[in-house]
């Protein structure tokens, strides 16, 4: 007789009204547990497009049959935002109508899958958007902050850097002391070449000589310019500050490869997309060539560009925009992988300019940065340049 | 807003992401409405072109 049958036998066996009377008692503490809602049906998606600094923001709100069960995600792509609206009106909201909105992971599948081609910046995005506000609803069941949803908190707070920039070293360094003086440890300091479009920081007024009126750009001027920085920096401000530094792809793999062995000196905190994604090859050259600390990813839409990267242990940052990526159920298995390869976490904001807190707390906190930034937005001042990154020391969800 | 204190961020405590979002303080500002001249005006918010020099696209 197997254990089933002597179970059945055994229950078979009991008063009837006493296992009624256990069942009920257990029903009715299930009940109190789940303050007595049922799965909430997804009702309506609608999408709130606006720009309020000047940044086209994307915020999908997913609406359910409960009474005033709703919540909030981010699904911003500023370069083809009005792409990002249809894609979720137009094929993700017909699907979602009638769907049980606590089956996130199950609607992400579906979702990521529904358009055969996948992994693109614009489908992600509009999938994110659905995904953060069905995390933000069942956040809102619980009457927890979705970081407690993921685990619960792993550190009290999460720590963040300033973007210090000037048109010179100088300008830069003073921006940088600003942040310090607030508290900071972390500054990613940029620096502006004269006469040409520099990343995160002025260009001044007279432009260098082109064949062309476009804004222009020479990487070896802009080595040379942000290597002088990273000098100045060492010897004006204190030895413990994190200096971090963004080089936005723009320069040759060779010359990613060159620089990065110059900036090993400098003890950068991390040196940021010194590749583009078509040439993440070389970061197994990188990675030979010398121990400064690389973060990649802001461009990222695939984990079949970001796995690779983790599973070879090629850089030490894992840096995606959380709705580039899908949201935050893609993140979250992401920064899980980063835990297990010893990689850590430090995603960037949704606005490049006045969203300001973006991100980052989705590692201490769950997401909710995201879409703060974004709704909030609003409130914030234009060129808010301070970020949220930084870093989990110690990789994996909340950090 | 999330709160930033001596650098370091600190999470929301309310449920969910813990924000709500102002409708009405939104719909004043349609995409276009509020962005600065230029290169991404006409691209419709999409990101410019930068060229070495000799007039070469680079990635940025």
């Amino acid at each position: 007789m197997n254990r089933r049958k002597l179970m059945q036998m055994a229950m078979g066996a009991l008063p009837a009204t006493m296992l009624t009377q256990r069942h009920l008692a257990a029903q009715t503490q299930a009940d109190r547990a789940v303050r007595g809602l049922s799965s909430p049906i997804i009702k309506d998606v609608q999408v709130i497009a606006t720009a309020p600094a000047g940044l086209r923001l994307v915020v999908v709100k997913v609406v359910t049959d409960q009474d005033g069960l709703y919540g909030y995600g981010c699904g911003t792509y500023t370069q083809r935002a009005d792409l990002v609206v249809a894609a979720v009106e137009r094929y993700l909201k017909p699907f979602l109508i009638g769907q049980k909105a606590d089956r996130i992971d199950d609607l992400w599948q579906a979702m990521y899958n529904s358009s055969y081609w996948r992994n693109g910046p614009v489908l992600n995005n509009g999938i994110s958007g659905v995904d953060q506000a069905l995390w933000d609803i069942k956040g809102r069941m619980a009457g927890m902050p979705v970081y407690q949803l993921l685990g619960g908190k792993v550190r009290e707070a999460a720590d963040c850097y300033g973007h210090a920039s000037g048109a010179d070293a100088a300008e830069c360094v003073a921006n940088a002391k600003k942040y310090i003086a607030e508290g900071f440890r972390h500054v990613r300091v940029q620096v502006g070449v004269p006469g040409m479009a520099g990343y995160g920081s002025g260009r001044g007024e007279a432009r260098v000589k082109s064949l062309h009126n476009k804004p222009v750009f020479e990487p070896a001027a802009y080595i040379r310019r942000a290597l002088n920085l990273f000098e100045v920096c060492r010897k004006e401000l204190p030895e413990e500050i994190e200096l971090l530094h963004d080089v936005h792809e723009r320069i040759t793999p060779t010359q990613a490869l060159q620089f990065s062995k110059d900036c090993e000196k400098f003890r950068l905190f991390f040196l940021e997309d010194p590749l583009s994604p078509e040439d993440i090859a070389w970061f197994r050259l990188i990675r030979q060539a010398c121990t400064t600390p690389i973060a990649m990813g802001e461009l990222f839409n695939s984990p079949h560009e970001w796995s690779p990267l983790i599973a070879e242990r090629l850089i030490d940052y894992i840096r995606v925009h959380v709705s580039q990526a899908g949201g935050l159920t893609p993140c979250r298995k992401m920064a899980i992988m980063g835990e297990h390869f010893g990689r850590r976490v430090a995603h960037r904001s949704c606005g490049e300019r006045g969203a300001g807190p973006g991100e980052l707390q989705l590692w201490r906190a769950g997401i909710f940065a995201v879409q703060r930034a974004r709704s909030r937005g609003i409130q914030r001042r234009a060129g808010d340049q301070r970020r949220l990154p930084v870093c989990n020391r110690e990789a994996g969800l909340g950090h | 807003m999330p709160e930033i204190k001596d650098g370091y961020l600190y999470a929301t405590e309310k449920p969910g992401w813990g924000i709500e979002i102002d409708t009405k303080a939104a719909a004043k500002y349609p995409f276009g409405s509020n962005e600065r001249g230029g290169e991404r005006g006409k691209l419709n918010g999409g990101w410019g072109e930068i060229r070495k020099a000799d007039g070469q696209i680079i990635k940025q």
